[in-house]
């Protein structure tokens, strides 16, 4: 079942309609049989045996570090039951991408392995659901939750059908509050709901699924497109890729929204950031969150990495004993990021190594910066600085999402030669490089699309609550909004016979 | 040691991490309220702390704390006052 067909949103209504009138105590139980529905139809049943032990060996992990009654034996639990659920995602997933990578290597070494991959059907987002139950296992260590008992209710938070498939990360402690402790029927919080999954399904549909029509054409053909080309598409490839994420988030959260729970928010104008890290701290926020608490932060604060920095402070001073544990962490965590997203060479750099790099060489020559600007008397506290900031951040970030868009190698240094080859002239000035396989009318309306979204975005980053506005806005008008927005997406959305469908670029992890 | 003396020992921490000696801090500063304190000199700024006091912070507390009011309840819970 596809996230933006109507058989979602029927199921979303009927499941919200039951779990209301259902009786308080199993409201929980009809949610995880609407989450195993969801499941079975969205993937085959053999990964359902993954997904099962996962969340076995979570349960049981938990009820093991709870039960041991010295520190020594909370440690090995915790250990066994995270690395148990690591190897899972490595077998699973993270193995392939290396054989991928060793394969890539001996061609280029020009002694080909030809190793054959692992043909395991992993369960749809297993790797948001490794990394709920590790931070689940964790937590249950840390003593800021109580290990859960019922491992049917386990599997509930683990797989909850809305966020099962693309996040958002969710933590135990506030999902257990949102899935066990009943709701009551709220008509505003359902139309809201709606409200958040319709503004979904325009990003999706009328922006992101018609850019993706231009980026698999030019995929499909890189040597056809030279310099400005290029450009174009490294700019509409991060558009589409915020549109079909966010708009993937949106219809997430809306789904659940319908039932009252509440699930975190993954975006928060990720464009109005001014730098790297700025970015990421807007930008997939619980997956960022998620490795800041449970890798970057038990780095920093591990005695090995407190003891380098004891020996750096006597050598070097008390400044590079600050910077360099925190270097040195930064690079784990990328490092470890860019594995999440796939162990393929191109995703490592796209997804790890280029973030990591741009936020070190911010890091590093940040003061020297500061300075300059201080020199040159440009003034930081003004509009021209802050856009000027922005451009250079989405510019940067665009080159990433472009390289993980590539494939493979070849095809990534081909593309980067092609960005520098001669652009022919006529194409540059007739701008005939813009329709790569897009009408003039899709082009408009790509362009209405992109500045409606990045309006909506400004408002948010200005704090106005569209929906709350709406809703205090008189009966009439609210209807004609929301019909006019419905209209537009059936309207204007590419679907429908003879199309295919174009997958979430984040589902299914 | 007092609450005022730990809340002293604290500023100066700040102020030392931070490199800036105009930074003074009550019980309800929080990270907003200090430009330069982010999820990276969040951490830097509590091994600074553990090492003066001489304690350690759970993990939870680290990531849980909401301001430096806080901080002084768990600074004097470990060192006994």
């Amino acid at each position: 079942m596809s996230l933006t067909s109507f058989n979602f949103i029927l199921f979303v209504f009927c499941v919200a309609a039951v779990y209301f009138l259902l009786p308080q105590r199993v409201k929980w139980l009809w949610l995880l049989a609407a989450s195993g529905f969801f499941f079975v139809t969205a993937c085959d049943l053999r990964p359902l045996a993954f997904l099962g032990c996962d969340v076995l060996i979570a349960y049981f992990g938990a009820r093991a570090i709870e039960r041991s009654s010295n520190e020594r034996g909370r440690k090995i639990a915790v250990a066994i039951t995270v690395a148990l659920i690591l190897s899972m995602l490595f077998v699973l997933k993270t193995l392939n991408g290396i054989l991928i990578d060793i394969d890539t290597a001996s061609r280029l070494l020009g002694r080909p392995f030809n190793l054959n991959l692992i043909e395991l059907a992993a369960p749809i987002g297993l790797s948001y659901l490794t990394l709920t139950l590790t931070g689940y296992v964790v937590d249950v260590y840390r003593e800021e939750c109580s290990a859960q008992k019922n491992p049917l209710k386990l599997m509930l938070f683990a797989c909850f059908f809305p966020q099962m498939t693309a996040g958002p990360i969710v933590r135990y402690s506030q999902m257990s509050r949102e899935l066990f402790v009943p709701k009551a029927f709220d008509p505003n919080a359902l139309l809201f709901g709606l409200e958040r999954m319709l503004w979904g399904f325009f990003k999706k549909l009328v922006i992101a699924d018609r850019l993706a029509i231009s980026v698999s054409l030019y995929f499909s053909r890189p040597t056809d497109y030279s310099g400005l080309g290029v450009v174009y598409v490294i700019l509409i490839c991060a558009f589409q890729l915020y549109a079909d994420f966010s708009g993937l988030m949106d219809i997430v959260i809306g789904a659940s929204q319908c039932m009252r729970i509440e699930l975190p928010e993954n975006f928060d104008v990720p464009f109005s950031a001014q730098t790297v890290t700025e970015f990421f701290r807007r930008w997939h926020m619980t997956l960022g969150l998620w490795f800041k608490d449970y890798l970057l932060y038990p780095l920093l604060k591990s005695n090995p990495v407190r003891k380098l920095a004891k020996s750096i402070q006597i050598k070097r001073g008390a400044a590079a004993s600050k910077k360099l544990p925190t270097y040195i962490g930064l690079v784990v965590v990328w490092f470890f990021v860019g594995l999440w997203h796939s162990a393929e060479f191109v995703d490592l750099l796209a997804s790890g190594a280029l973030p990591c790099l741009y936020i070190l060489t911010s890091e590093l020559f940040g003061a020297i910066l500061k300075k300059a600007t201080k020199l040159l008397r440009i003034r930081t506290d003004c509009f021209s600085y802050r856009l000027f900031g922005q451009i250079r951040t989405f510019a940067l970030l665009s080159v990433c999402f472009f390289i993980s868009r590539c494939g493979g190698l070849s095809q990534c240094s081909l593309v980067f030669r092609q960005l520098f080859a001669q652009t022919s002239v006529p194409v540059t000035v007739d701008g005939s490089f813009l329709c790569l396989g897009l009408f003039d009318y899709d082009l408009a309306l790509v362009a209405v699309g992109l500045l409606i979204m990045l309006t909506v975005d400004i408002l948010h980053f200005r704090g106005v609550q569209i929906r709350v506005n709406l809703a205090q806005q008189n009966l009439a008008f609210r209807w004609i909004v929301l019909m006019a927005a419905i209209f537009a997406v059936l309207i204007f959305g590419v679907y429908g016979p003879g199309f295919n469908p174009v997958d979430f670029i984040y589902a299914g992890f | 040691m007092t609450r005022d003396e730990i809340l002293a020992a604290v500023n100066e921490v700040f102020r030392d991490n931070f490199c800036d000696d105009t930074i003074v801090v009550d019980e309800k500063t929080t990270a907003a309220d200090v430009p330069a304190w982010d999820s990276l000199e969040h951490i830097n700024l509590i091994t600074e702390i553990e090492d003066c006091f001489g304690i350690r912070f759970k993990m939870k507390e680290v990531t849980g704390m909401k301001n430096v009011g806080e901080m002084l309840d768990i600074i004097a819970e470990r060192t006994g006052k």
